[in-house]
């Protein structure tokens, strides 16, 4: 079972990781401030593979993933503001049973949509949250939102004391640890039984009630997986972006990780992942270079769909990079490594 | 006149769509090991006398009884745990994924363990050891690793009828499994189904247009025409029938 594309294959994931993991010293080498910008990335790579969970192999396109990333990030503030919890660790579950919860109660109703209508209950959800968090400010602070502390990590080990830079280079490799599990275990996931019944529901839906497959199961239980990954994807936001805003329930974040999504090429395991880490360095420079960064942006993403259907991850199944790739295994083969 | 309880009892089944009597008063048994061809001209009610007994439509009256027991509330799902499998018109089968992970779903759903997760289905080699032995039954071995875009109409027809075997059925429904396929290799693809078939005894009822396959293969042929059952017995009875002639065989088989 083989997959032909690099994207989804099990060797070709490894060896990015792997670069990707050694790369991290030297951008913050050379290019200070920018580690920040990476673990933004490898954070809502988190998110985007569990919007995709939903999208590439379930069939259902989710337009308020911020409601969970949000529900991630105010379990954090708020248990932080009420209890003053730091532990991240333990923030980051009650992210996980919010979340989890959210979509139990949502996708009861919403899975028995399909398309435009599951992605507007989606939608609608998510802005009923964002509507709470700006209305009840009392509560949550409203649009000031919620300062973040530094955290606690692995239940012993206080942040608090650490420099800007030391925190922000700790805390990357919190994060990529985070991020590195929770790829894997999608990875088994999107190719056990259950994930190959999601393709079989996503591609001839009829064709799995035949099989006598609950379909509308399946659909919530992808939605509770999708959405406690965009849970913990909130949680692990909230200390590095230091506060917690309406905004990261906001209808701009869910259009984000879509858009993340089919940068990278929602076909590809690797899709979203790359996608992520490519928007927040692209986000990154437009801001950057000017403050009509959003025009940019918009440009940009409307060329890259247009010229590139398959989204970055399809260029590798161009002749030129396959021709690469084949060099590249013989190399391997020649050295032996 | 046989005695024994019929796997299969529909009773006075209807189904209108708004004006259209798609299946219109038909009742039929189905015994243990029967091959029954179920033929009748576009828009006969074929499809719908299946979407019925599969549990995909509901009736607007009429019993269903499978040994015995009246199903004809039950949903589809519950209707394949007690042994009715149907395939599609139109091949029906997920297209992101090889004929080989298509039939190991069908067998993992049969195994209820689709909802295993922290396992690769790759290996689950027992499922996967059967879905080979499966696919070798009717000769569908050779491309097992591509996708479905990537095989013959032939194959996939075949595969949707793999699928409907992998749940185990103790009645089949084929709904015109050699659709689409060119003349030449329909008798080829009805050749490996059907003997797919009687190898493993299951009742089956297909539906067939080719007049051909239909007389070669059959035992028995129930004819339909606008909801109705026209004939139904040994393929000699119906072929002499004027009333089938005349709406069906088109002089065909005089
Ligand atoms: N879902 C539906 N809604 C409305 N009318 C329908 C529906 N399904 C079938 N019909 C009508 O019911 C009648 C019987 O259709 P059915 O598909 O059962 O015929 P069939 O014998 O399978 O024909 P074919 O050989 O073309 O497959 C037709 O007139 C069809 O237009
Ligand atoms: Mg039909």
């Amino acid at each position: 079972m083989v997959r032909r594309e690099i994207g989804n294959n099990i060797r070709s994931i490894v060896i990015v990781a792997v670069i990707a993991g050694l790369l991290y010293p030297v951008i913050s080498s050379i290019m200070p401030g920018w580690e920040v910008m990476l673990t933004y990335g490898i954070i809502l790579a988190i998110a985007a593979l569990g919007f995709n969970l939903l999208f590439n192999y379930t069939g259902l396109l989710s337009f308020g993933h911020a409601a969970f990333v949000g529900l991630g990030a105010y379990a954090v503030g708020l248990s932080v503001k009420y209890i003053g919890l730091r532990i991240l660790e333990v923030q980051v579950l009650i992210g996980v049973l919010l979340s989890a919860l959210l979509a139990l109660i949502v996708g009861f109703i919403a899975v028995r949509y399909r398309g435009i209508f599951f992605a507007i209950l989606m939608l609608v959800t998510a802005q009923i949250l964002w509507g709470f968090y700006v209305k009840f400010y009392h509560i949550t602070g409203g649009t000031d939102g919620i300062r973040i502390p530094r955290p606690t990590l692995f239940f012993i080990y206080d942040t608090t004391g650490l420099g800007y830079h030391a925190f922000n280079m700790v805390y990357h490799y919190y994060a990529l640890l985070w991020f590195t599990v929770l790829a894997i275990i999608m990875w088994y996931i999107v190719n056990s039984p259950f994930g190959y019944t999601l393709r079989v529901i996503k591609d001839a839906e009829t064709r799995a009630v035949a099989l006598g497959v609950n379909v509308n199961r399946y659909r919530l239980l992808a939605l509770v997986i999708s959405a406690i990954y965009a849970g913990i994807a909130g949680a692990l936001y909230a200390p590095i972006n230091r506060l917690v805003t309406p905004d990261l329930a906001y209808w701009t974040l869910s259009g984000k990780i879509v858009f993340m999504s089919i940068l990278g090429g929602t076909m590809y395991f690797l899709g979203p992942i790359i996608g992520a880490l490519t928007y927040v360095y692209l986000e990154t420079i437009a801001q950057r270079i000017t403050i009509h960064w959003y025009l940019i942006l918009g440009i940009t993403i409307i060329a890259i769909m247009f010229f590139m259907p398959r989204g970055l991850l399809g260029l590798t199944e161009l002749e030129g990079f396959k021709k690469m790739a084949r060099l590249f295994s013989a190399l391997r083969l020649q050295f032996k490594f | 006149m046989n005695t024994e309880t019929p796997l299969l009892e529909v009773s006075n089944l209807r189904k209108y769509f708004g004006g259209v009597r798609a299946v219109d008063g038909v009742s039929f048994r189905v015994y243990e090991g029967e091959l029954i061809f179920l033929i009748g001209p576009n828009g006969a009610g074929k499809t719908t006398l299946v979407n019925l007994v599969s549990g995909y439509l509901k009736p607007d009256s009429g019993l269903i009884a499978f040994n015995g027991r009246d199903i004809s509330r039950l949903d589809m799902a519950s209707r394949v745990k007690l042994g009715i499998a149907r395939s599609f018109q139109f091949v029906n089968v997920s297209w992101s994924i090889s004929l080989l992970e298509n039939i190991a779903i069908a067998i993992a759903s049969r195994r209820g363990i689709n909802l295993s997760m922290l396992r690769s289905l790759e290996s689950h080699t027992d499922v996967i050891e059967e879905a080979i032995q499966l696919a070798k039954l009717v000769g569908l071995e050779k491309n097992l690793d591509k996708l479905p875009l990537e095989v013959s109409q032939g194959d996939r027809k075949i595969l949707d009828v793999v699928m409907t075997l992998a749940l185990k059925p103790k009645l089949l429904l084929l709904d015109e499994p050699t659709s689409g396929v060119s003349t030449r290799d329909k008798f080829d693809i009805i050749d490996r189904i059907v003997s797919a078939i009687k190898a493993t005894g299951i009742s089956s009822i297909i539906v067939e247009h080719d007049m051909d396959i239909v007389f070669s293969y059959a035992n028995r042929i129930i004819a339909m025409h606008s909801g109705r059952i026209l004939a139904d017995g040994p393929p000699e009875d119906v072929r002499s029938r004027e009333d089938v002639r005349a709406v069906l065989l088109g002089g065909l088989y005089a």
